[in-house]
């Protein structure tokens, strides 16, 4: 008799509930594919035909066939970027601030706790706030810049959460030496941490940019507008964004626009996946060039 | 911040590079660093009890022990590293040339240029070898920019490195050798001209051939400096060493020349320690 044969049929049974297992975990895998999938094949069927240069360059219009995203498409653009002027330094500021300087007390441990719940806030709390203080507070009106503001209220406990965890993976091997070296805490981290930790900061700041790229509720409620007919020359013009003029069009009972909003989606799309496509290039490029 | 040129701590005279064979008299000797009556403690865990001990000019003095014993822990409080790890409590004196090292008016930095520091595992900077060398002396405004080539070309030749790596400036540090990273760390610390260079284990990661080559630099190097070196390799220590500092559990077991400490030790412990029956 072979000691290395068929087993009994207790351990049939074990095999047969290992491969069940396999496939429980495989067929949740699919479930999430398959929606995605359904969803982007409804989206493409209805809207790329619509996808084209008249429809990047033109202003929303009643007719469907005129009607385009140029607005909305450079409102989103002036949001990341102002959103990232205003949420980078505060955020990696913050982080920094954390990880080197912060003694290890109660109040720290208090604020990094109120800091991830931070990031788990509904968005639209956020916009409420930024109407409250932005819109109204600061007189800024329904500008670029109230938007900018929260939204960069909103990306700021991501970009905090990430950069932190940037930091904390640059070797304290890389401090000890520099502190041996007699540099001040300040030479240490400016000429060393920071530099080892740009390529995960800077993948954090493109994924929450993304998020922010995405967003429509605090918008709504700051006061983008549905319909811009020309182009923000300053902050504080008024603004529409891709999310706001997809949601515009939904809300229309004709059926040409609901493929509007369709092509509006599949450029939102595009512009989110260039984005995260870039954050896992630097990634990838960071851990390839990375000697320790 | 950046001061030019500070004055020293204790003004004193370089001294003169003795060219004899051998380990030096112990009589012209002075003690640079000195521990008197000193405990660490990481919370409430106490790494180092009551030690006293004097490290001479121009000598290598090894701390040596079974791992934990606070061997490393001791050598950090000479130049106030300890206190970047976060909880750690020092009580005692630690004299640099008669200066209280934590005194309240005593700046860390200026601490750390005189006493330098090489670790255990090689620490390159992800930068060129050059810079590797020369970012010492830069932040701390000890050359002048034009001054750094010939500052960086002498600590790597004091080092024993330039020779392999002369042509190749520029390369990444981490794609030298790990023998060869260490000798860069070692050149690292010679380019602030330090007075004292602390060593913790600094062989403990490298091959048997790097390990040699970095003891015969120590021997270079004392003619120059005041070396404390950390190991657990008794051969190396009673190889390198003029004096040797046995401790155990945080005590202070033994403190003397290193061939009464390896050939006639005064304690039981250490005897028990130095002839491999232990640790």
């Amino acid at each position: 008799m072979s000691l290395l044969g068929h087993g009994s049929e207790a351990l049939r049974a074990r095999h047969r509930r290992a491969a069940f297992f396999r496939l429980f975990c495989a067929a949740m895998t699919a479930f999430g594919m398959v929606v995605l999938v359904v969803l982007l094949t409804r989206i493409w069927r209805e809207g790329h035909a619509w996808v084209d240069w008249q429809f990047l360059s033109s202003f929303p219009s009643r007719k469907p066939e005129l009607a385009g995203i140029l607005s909305a498409l450079v409102g989103t653009a002036w949001l990341v970027v102002l959103t990232a002027l205003v949420s980078v330094p505060l955020g990696v500021g913050s982080a920094v601030y954390l990880e080197e300087y912060a003694p290890n007390n109660r109040w720290t441990r208090f604020l990094e706790v109120n800091l991830a719940n931070l990031a788990g806030v509904p968005s639209i709390i956020y916009g409420i706030l930024g109407l409250a203080v932005f819109v109204r507070g600061f007189g800024l009106g329904r500008s670029l810049l109230a938007g900018s503001l929260t939204l960069s209220l909103l990306v700021l406990p991501v970009i905090i959460v990430a950069s932190r965890e940037a930091i904390r993976t640059v070797p304290a091997s890389f401090r000890h030496a520099a502190y041996a070296l007699g540099a001040t805490r300040r030479q240490a981290v400016v000429h060393h941490v920071l530099p080892a930790a740009i390529p995960g900061i800077l993948t954090g700041v493109i994924l929450a940019l993304s998020r922010a790229i995405g967003e429509t509720a605090p918008l709504v409620v700051v006061g983008a507008f549905g319909y811009v007919a020309f182009v923000p020359a300053g902050v504080l013009d008024d603004f529409t964004a891709l999310p706001i003029q997809i949601y515009n069009w939904t809300a229309r009972p004709q059926e040409e626009f609901h493929a509007l909003a369709a092509a509006g989606i599949l450029v939102l799309l595009a512009v989110l996946m260039l984005m995260n496509a870039t954050a896992v290039w630097i990634r990838q490029r960071a851990r390839r060039n990375r000697p320790w | 911040m950046v001061a030019a040129h500070d004055a020293p701590l204790v003004p004193r005279p370089r001294p003169e590079i003795e060219r004899s064979e051998g380990r030096m008299e112990p009589v012209a000797a002075t003690p640079v660093l000195e521990a008197k009556g000193v405990s660490i403690a990481y919370g409430e865990k106490v790494a180092v009890r009551e030690v006293s001990l004097q490290f001479l000019e121009n000598r290598i003095t090894a701390i040596i022990g079974p791992s934990g014993c606070g061997k490393s822990t001791l050598l950090r409080a000479f130049n106030r590293m300890n206190e970047l790890i976060g909880d750690v409590h020092t009580t005692g004196n630690f004299l640099y040339r008669g200066e209280d090292i934590y005194s309240r008016d005593v700046d860390p930095v200026q601490v750390r240029r005189r006493i330098g520091m090489v670790f255990q595992k090689p620490n390159p900077f992800p930068r060129s070898i050059f810079q590797n060398v020369a970012w010492g002396p830069a932040i701390n405004g000890l050359a002048l920019k034009s001054e750094l080539p010939a500052r960086v070309e002498e600590a790597l030749r004091m080092a024993a490195l330039w020779d392999e790596v002369k042509d190749r400036l520029d390369d990444s540090g981490f794609s030298l050798s790990g023998g060869q990273q260490q000798r860069l760390c070692i050149a690292r610390t010679l380019a602030m001209e330090p007075d004292v260079i602390l060593l913790d284990e600094p062989a403990s990661a490298l091959d048997p051939v790097s390990t040699a080559a970095i003891e015969d630099l120590l021997f270079e190097l004392k003619k120059r400096y005041t070396i404390v070196i950390v190991t657990h390799n008794m051969q190396q220590a009673a190889r390198v060493s003029d004096f040797t500092a046995f401790l155990e559990s945080g005590k202070l077991v033994e403190f003397g020349e290193t061939d009464q400490v390896f050939t006639r030790p005064r304690q039981k412990r250490t005897e028990d320690y130095v002839t491999g029956r232990f640790g």
